[in-house]
């Protein structure tokens, strides 16, 4: 019982001193074991402090709103190399290896905010790849959550008054699925909502605003 | 017959180059937990809906201000953490991951980090002078103090004294009264992967429990 797997309750409960703490998080950036039972463990917190909850004054609550409405929120950058390391049975889903292709395309950061990580955090998280005359492309899914991600480097940049435009395709034919450019560093990152099982994505380049029906040429597609 | 249909609905030459095929998708994996109507609040948050925000707050605060209160002993100190707890939870929202976990468990872990991290820099050694001689409070004191106690509450007091008392005593020290698990330890005697045992063992069991009767 010496070894440092076991300080995963200890730490669920705030019970290691500085250093150890400090060691044991080193720790479970590397080992998705443990940090998928301290996330196990923290479920077992919630019912301590059910145990001595109380209404605060209604002051606070007064307090607290006012001050959010004065506060932005953070623009949330997500590492997803980091993301893959500490997730829950990563490698029991077998998609290790597809988010590591996901970090290859994308430079290891992605700041679409909390879309992605929906997508990421989703249990049957999948991703393939999107081919074509444009080159290729990932695109990271998750049918539950009904949303994907698109990643590429190998987009060109589009002209004045133009823009690319993802598709689903099913059997009644493609819907528009949402308009992106490639940011400054030839990034493009593109959020796909309403995803069901058995579509096509599809990207065409299209005039500014997008169509209702695709009128260019397929650039990258591939089935999920 | 697909690739006929995808052709009729759109007249573009370049469509020939899709075709539907039907493919499995991985099944959701056994014991991955469903997301319920608090982590979609703190979603919703995460996108900046101030009103899903407010719901987020009345559904989380009793927990957050009682194990704020629970920690540090002071009203007024455990408003001053809750409240640093919402802003923080409102500006980071964004990093919640409800494939990891629930939102109440996330931000019940940062109110209690903060509280226990306030109590040690501050009052460390003035606290545990204190203690020494105080004996354990136990579950059936937190009923009695709770006159306003909700359903739920008493529900999870139960809970609690229905663990084997070495193991409730081990949690309750470490997570009520701030000690750290060699602390644990010393003051019930007992040596410290015993300790670090029951604490994981109770904790599962708490887990299981509130996951079973929800």
């Amino acid at each position: 019982m010496s070894d440092v797997h076991d300080l995963a309750a200890p730490y669920a409960l705030d019970a290691l001193g500085d250093e150890e703490r400090q060691r044991f998080e080193s720790h479970l950036h590397e080992c998705a074991e443990c940090q998928a039972v301290v996330d196990h463990l923290r479920e077992g917190t919630v019912g301590l402090a059910g145990a001595v909850a109380i209404q605060p004054p209604n002051r606070l609550r007064t307090e607290v709103l006012e001050a959010v409405a004065a506060t932005p929120q953070n623009t949330v950058v997500m590492d997803i190399e980091q993301y893959r390391r500490t997730r829950r049975n990563t490698i029991a889903f077998g998609v290790a290896a597809a988010l590591l292709a996901v970090v290859a395309t994308v430079a290891a950061l992605i700041s679409v905010g909390d879309p992605a990580a929906e997508i990421l955090a989703a249990p049957d998280v999948a991703t393939i790849e999107l081919t074509g005359p444009a080159g290729t492309g990932r695109f990271t899914y998750s049918a539950e959550a009904g949303r994907g991600v698109f990643a590429s480097e190998s987009l060109p940049g589009v002209a004045e008054g133009r823009t690319y435009q993802m598709w689903l395709i099913d059997s009644s034919g493609p819907s528009p699925a949402g308009l992106f450019v490639p940011d400054d560093d030839g990034r493009s990152i593109a959020v796909v909502k309403d995803l069901m099982e058995g579509v096509t994505v599809g990207i065409t380049e299209e005039p500014s605003g997008g169509s209702e029906l695709p009128t260019g040429e397929v650039l990258l597609s591939g089935e999920i | 017959m697909i690739r006929a249909m995808l052709l009729a609905g759109s007249p573009q030459v370049a469509w020939r180059s899709f075709a539907v095929i039907q493919a499995p998708v991985n099944p959701t994996p056994a014991g991955a937990r469903k997301s319920d109507e608090v982590d979609r609040l703190l979603l919703s948050s995460a996108r900046g809906d101030r009103d899903a925000f407010a719901a987020f707050y009345d559904a989380t605060a009793a927990l957050v201000y009682g194990v704020a209160l629970r920690v540090v002993r002071d009203p007024a100190r455990a408003e001053e953490i809750s409240q640093d707890v919402y802003l923080d939870v409102w500006r980071n929202a964004g990093r919640y991951l409800p494939g990891r976990g629930s939102a109440k468990a996330w931000i019940v872990t940062i109110a209690h980090r903060r509280a226990v991290d306030v109590v040690r820099r501050e009052e460390a050694s003035r606290r545990r002078s204190e203690q020494a001689g105080r004996r354990v409070e136990t579950a059936h004191d937190m009923v009695a103090e709770s006159a306003e106690g909700t359903d739920e509450k008493h529900r999870l007091i139960r809970a609690l004294e229905g663990l084997p008392e070495e193991q409730r005593t081990a949690i309750e020290l470490a997570y009520f009264d701030g000690l750290t698990y060699q602390e644990v330890a010393d003051r019930i005697g007992a040596p410290v992967g015993t300790v670090k045992s029951r604490m994981h063992t109770a904790l599962k069991r708490l887990g299981y429990i509130l996951e079973s009767t929800k």
